[in-house]
């Protein structure tokens, strides 16, 4: 567990930034909406994750140099998108907790960190794929960092959103549905690109993961199993109200949210920390005699 | 600007590692940490079994990818064209580790930042060579401009790409070799000594 700190760190952020996302849409599907608890658990998560992402560096008091190179360095660029989202969000929730009267600013500045946020999640993967590790060589890495960011934060958005969120519930169960599908086919395609590859680096990693089965079974069960609890939530009683209109029903009829999303929440999350812990397991170095 | 870089002449290198010794006396590094790494690799089967020897340091990059993915500044290019590292603006972050396709900079646990070869910069400036060039008891390694390290060992014997190696195309090393037949062999084990 070596790149702990680079998992909280990514998890932490890519988790902000999709509750801000599924924020920043159910601002627009109701003007009304302050989503007080959701935003505070963003800025929260972003600002944990800015912290962890410290801890992965030796000489952690000089971070500020990171922001010297945004010109050429993709490391640089994530900070900077890293530093903007989570001062922005900050300043939304400032608002929140003591202007909650100052709704234009609020919205406009949660529009402005759900921009800068997806751009971030962009940086953050070309981070990896720009590197030189034959593992990370993959188009389909955007699509699991982006997938892992609407997923999470869509599931947390539900979960913290209460009845507030209904309006934005159907959209955001849709979305988690095909963000998990896209990541499947995108997903499959790096196991065959990673098998295919000439490397002998991608070749060990191949065998690394191979050698982690089990823990990639997890990750996909939990993923897939978690999506399937939103879209068919497990029911005290039988209504037929059709693709996530239960849980919207139950949310609407007793202003709580079911135990289902929060079970889904769990198993989501919970699913994409294995993915993200099997991301950085799976490295290894292109040296000498391993090209 | 000139393209300063090693020389290094497989065909007569015994795989002894003084080479590696002297780099790593010079800077004093401890266990575990290699500025130069000589390593050994076996081709072919009985009766026709070859066995030669790699001596690899920073290649001191024309499009060097440590520098380009730096964050800080802490890897950049001297004024003489070698790759340098600057210890007080390294944050540790070793993104560099993960940019350098031949595994140079290593991290330095108890400094918190990484290191590598610099070419032995503050003898060359004393109008010295780097001590691996000095150290090697074969004569296989020579620093300078590889122009004229070309145009010496013959310029059609030498070569950049080798199969242990990754295309020379990502990063254009500053380095040539003088390889032995085998080593263009591209089925080979790595052999521990």
């Amino acid at each position: 567990m070596s790149e702990l700190a680079l998992i909280i760190f990514s998890i932490c952020i890519q988790a902000a930034v999709g509750i801000i996302v599924f924020v920043c849409l159910a601002k627009y599907l109701d003007k009304d909406g302050v989503f007080k608890t959701a935003v505070v658990v963003a800025a929260g998560l972003a600002v944990i994750g800015l912290l962890a992402s410290l801890l992965h560096l030796g000489q952690p008091l000089r971070a500020v140099n990171s922001l010297a190179h945004f010109s050429t360095s993709w490391l640089s660029r994530e900070i900077w998108f890293t530093g903007a989202f989570t001062g922005v969000t900050v300043i939304a929730v400032i608002l929140v907790l003591f202007k909650p009267i100052a709704k234009n600013a609020i919205q406009a500045l949660v529009t402005l960190a759900a921009i800068i946020g997806l751009g971030d999640i962009y940086v953050m993967t070309a981070v990896y794929t720009s590197s030189s590790v034959p593992a990370w060589h993959s188009g389909g890495l955007f699509v699991e960092f982006y997938a892992a960011t609407l997923t999470m934060g869509a599931v947390l958005f539900l979960a913290l959103g209460g009845a507030e969120g209904l309006k934005a519930h159907r959209p955001a169960v849709l979305t988690v549905g095909v963000a998990v599908a896209l990541q499947v086919v995108f997903m499959i395609g790096y196991y065959i690109q990673l098998g295919a590859s000439t490397s002998q680096a991608a070749g060990q990693s191949l065998s690394l993961m191979s050698s982690m089965s089990g823990v990639m079974m997890i990750k996909w069960l939990s993923i897939l199993l978690g999506t399937g609890l939103l879209f068919f939530p497990v029911q005290k009683r039988s209504l037929n109200l059709g693709v996530s209109g239960e849980a919207a029903a139950e949310i609407a009829a007793t202003g709580t949210v079911s135990a289902s999303i929060y079970f889904a929440a769990l198993l989501l999350i919970t699913g994409q920390i294995i993915g993200r812990y099997l991301f950085y397991a799976i490295v290894v170095l292109s040296r000498v005699g391993l090209s | 600007m000139r393209n300063l870089g090693f020389y290094y002449d497989m065909s007569a290198c015994i795989g002894c590692r003084t080479c590696q010794v002297a780099c790593n006396d010079k800077n004093d590094l401890k266990v575990g940490t290699l500025f130069r790494v000589v390593r050994t690799f076996e081709t072919g089967v009985y009766p026709n079994a070859r066995m030669y020897h790699y001596s690899g340091a920073c290649n001191h990059c024309v499009d060097p990818k440590c520098v380009e993915g730096c964050p800080t500044g802490a890897m950049h290019v001297a004024q003489d064209g070698t790759v340098q590292h600057n210890a007080d603006k390294c944050i540790g972050c070793r993104y560099c580790i993960w940019n350098c396709p031949y595994g140079v900079p290593q991290f330095i646990e108890e400094q918190g930042i990484v290191g590598k070869c610099d070419s032995c910069k503050d003898l060359r400036d004393a109008g010295q060579n780097p001590v691996c060039v000095d150290a090697c008891v074969m004569r296989c390694l020579e620093f300078g401009d590889l122009d004229e390290l070309s145009a010496k060992h013959g310029r059609a014997s030498l070569v950049q790409d080798l199969p242990i190696l990754p295309s020379s195309s990502t990063t254009k090393p500053s380095f040539l070799v003088t390889p032995k037949e085998c080593a263009l062999n591209p089925f080979y084990k790595e052999k521990e000594v």
